[in-house]
């Protein structure tokens, strides 16, 4: 999985690439934790994601906790794969999805 | 910095083969070259000046010869004093010594009618004293019929211009092979006569024999080598006949006079010849031309003019073969002994270690093995750590796994006095522990409560909190209520105990096994697949809530069906429709749905086995990387 982080001020977009699984859940973890702090809105791009396991997803309801605390959190161009994945789960509930 | 393996071999190999070598090389090949040009003009040198020798000598005899001619037409003009004029010829024989003997020949009777022979005749005797000898003047003799005389006398010219004659041999007195050189006595641009010096061949031929060039190129080489076989030839070009030759091939004395052609290595443009071969050796021929068509032409044996260089060059030669054995031998050797035989004796350790052995490695030089060895040393340590550490908690991974897949009900048919039903239920781990559970209990003797969970990630941490949530679902189940009320529950407890943002989804469903009649609810888990009327099973689309564990206050809602006879509920986990392939496409609902109805008739064992088979057929060789984990019931 490729990570790409783009930063504008305290607004950070990440884009994802690739399969966001068990094996790669921890790398984004990482990287959430070390940039998280101070962001009033985070955006993830899932244009190029192929598919998201429960561990990913984890990851992204630790954001979304983060985030509920004093901004916002954005997920952006999820595929129809992806986006059953957040229905099923009831995640689409959770997140607010563009 | 040269202490190193590396940097000595790199040094050593880099300047000793490829700098001396190709420098050696390049410098023998150019200087053996020149060196050799040199000595070729050294030897042309010295034939030179040898050939000068002659030349001058020829000069004086001519000058000699001119100094006679003079006095004989003195002697015609004056008084004709025989006494002085023999003196006068004597003096001039004193003044050029290197004249054997000459004299001065006058025309038949033109000094005196009555008189044919006048002629002054002067030698160099035994004594090297020279007399007069008159016994030329005879008929025995007859002068103007000698070759010489014909010859010469044919060809003077009032400019005192010089006649070389052919050789011949003298039978008067000295019966010796003789050349002659002559020139005309004029007298009122009258001819009366003719001079003449003559030179021994045999004596020529010594002094050509003598003529051995020496070898006087650089005092690295052996200096003053006289060459042995060389041979010199001398003649006239002009008039094309041998005058000296010293060929060892040849009968000389036969060849005196001959044409120079009779001289098998001869040709006319010898001076531009390399070398000739000659009886099986090569020569090279300098060619020195001299005054009156002479020329000198000496042949030096190729071999023995660069005897010297080339053994010079060849110990050059042999030493770079020596040098070129002797350093790959001594970087052979110290490769093996500083690199190749450290190596191997860690090889051979390594090895041993692998198999379980415990040795301690002691390589003391060089330094970077010392230093190898003693890493090697700590990593073995390491290793036998790592490797119990990993064995213990491969084992605690190991106990674990076995104390979840003990949790999970495993005996079948577990209700055996329920005939109301049928169930069976999987789970094929990946190799990690995973978080997959499923389970079914009776709350009382009419409610089977069905649960299958999926936690989120893999290893200890998903295996805990599965334990813990099938452990507070089964609890809170037991003490009533609908599965929104079970999941709510569940999710405040594990909201509020878990900081790791993990969460679980559930499907629960409370069947009453006399009606068939099912009450579930959905925590974000995969889509249950239901029997229709027409006995095929289909995706089951019912409503979701969110996963339990995720956020506080998270409301579940119930939806029921009912099961009727023969109908059948297959519940499972994303292990199912995410198993891949190495395509990396997903075996999805799609395929899963076809694989059920593939075998829907079949019993609920069949369709979990049947599943499987329909999976790993379609993961091929890729291993299976999650928990396959799948539940079906039949109402009967």
């Amino acid at each position: 999985m490729t990570i790409n982080k783009k930063a504008d001020g305290t607004e950070l977009t990440v884009s994802l690439e690739g399969r966001l699984d068990t094996t790669t859940a921890p790398e984004l973890e990482a990287e959430m934790n070390s940039c998280i702090d101070g962001l009033t809105k985070l955006t993830f791009d899932m244009a190029a994601l192929d598919y998201i396991s429960s561990a990913g997803l984890r990851v992204l309801l630790s954001s979304q906790k983060a985030m509920n605390k004093n901004g916002s959190m954005i997920i952006k161009n999820a595929n129809d794969d992806l986006m059953e994945i957040f229905e099923v789960t009831g995640f689409i509930d959770i997140f607010t999805i563009e | 910095m040269f202490k190193t393996v590396k940097a000595k071999i790199l040094i050593t190999s880099i300047i000793m083969l490829a700098f001396l070598m190709s420098a050696f090389a390049y410098h023998t090949i150019i200087s053996r070259m020149k060196t050799k040009q040199l000595m070729v003009q050294n030897y042309a040198f010295s034939i030179n000046s040898f050939a000068e020798e002659i030349n001058d000598r020829i000069l004086k005899s001519e000058d000699n010869l001119k100094s006679i001619a003079l006095t004989g037409s003195l002697y015609y003009k004056s008084d004709r004093n025989n006494e002085i004029n023999s003196k006068a010829i004597i003096r001039t024989f004193e003044n050029y010594p290197e004249t054997l003997g000459g004299g001065i020949w006058f025309k038949p009777y033109i000094l005196d009618k009555s008189k044919k022979y006048a002629c002054f005749y002067a030698y160099r005797d035994k004594n090297n004293k020279i007399v007069i000898d008159e016994d030329f003047a005879s008929k025995e003799y007859d002068y103007p019929n000698q070759e010489w005389y014909k010859q010469i006398i044919s060809q003077v010219t009032p400019e005192y211009n010089i006649i070389w004659s052919k050789p011949y041999f003298e039978n008067l007195c000295s019966y010796k092979m003789m050349v002659t050189a002559g020139t005309g006595i004029y007298v009122d641009k009258k001819l009366v006569g003719i001079a003449t010096v003559d030179w021994e061949i045999n004596s020529l031929i010594e002094d050509v024999s003598k003529m051995k060039p020496l070898e006087k190129t650089f005092s690295m080489y052996k200096s003053g080598n006289k060459i042995k076989n060389s041979f010199a030839l001398l003649g006239n070009i002009n008039y094309d006949y041998i005058i000296a030759t010293n060929d060892p091939y040849l009968d000389n004395d036969a060849l005196v006079g001959h044409s120079l052609r009779e001289i098998p290595w001869y040709a006319d443009n010898l001076y531009a010849i390399t070398y000739i071969t000659y009886h099986n050796k090569k020569y090279v021929p300098f060619v020195k031309k001299m005054r009156n068509g002479i020329v000198l032409i000496i042949c030096l044996p190729k071999e023995e003019m660069f005897r010297s260089v080339n053994k010079f060059y060849s110990y050059i030669v042999l030493a770079m073969l020596f040098i070129g054995i002797i350093i790959p031998t001594l970087l052979y050797y110290s490769m093996n002994r500083y690199i190749v035989n450290p190596i191997d004796k860690l090889m051979t350790i390594a090895k041993k270690i692998s198999k379980g052995e415990e040795i301690q490695i002691k390589i003391e030089k060089p330094e970077e093995f010392a230093q190898l060895a003693s890493t090697f040393d700590k990593m073995t340590k390491d290793i036998k750590l790592i490797t119990q550490e990993r064995a213990k908690i491969n084992s605690e991974l190991s106990i674990a796994k076995s104390i979840q897949f003990s949790s999970l009900p495993s005996v079948f048919p577990p209700f055996p006095d329920k005939t109301e039903f049928d169930i069976y239920a999987s789970m094929e781990p990946a190799k990690e522990v995973g978080g997959d559970f499923y389970d079914f209990f009776f709350v009382d003797d009419d409610h089977l409560v069905i649960v299958m969970a999926d936690v989120s990630g893999k290893g200890i941490p998903a295996a805990l909190y599965m334990m813990g949530s099938m452990i507070m679902i089964h609890n809170r189940a037991e003490m009533g209520g609908t599965p929104a009320d079970i999941l709510s529950y569940v999710n405040e407890q594990l909201c509020a105990h878990t900081v790791e943002d993990m969460f679980v989804t559930v499907w629960l469903g409370i069947m009453s096994v006399s009606t068939g009649e099912v009450i579930a609810s959905n925590a974000g888990h995969e889509y249950p697949a239901i029997m229709n009327e027409n006995g095929e099973f289909e995706l089951y689309k019912d409503k979701h809530g969110f996963v339990v564990g995720g956020l506080e206050g998270t409301k579940y809602k119930n939806y029921s069906f009912t099961l009727i006879k023969g109908q059948k509920l297959y519940l499972y986990t994303d292990g199912v429709t995410e198993a891949t392939n190495s395509q990396n496409v997903l075996f999805g609902t799609g395929r899963m749905i076809e694989a059920l109805n593939k075998y829907k008739d079949g019993s609920v064992q069949d369709i979990l086995t049947g599943m499987q088979s329909e999976i790993d057929s379609f993961e091929g060789n890729i291993s299976q990387f999650d928990d396959i984990t799948q539940l079906c019931i039949v109402r009967e």
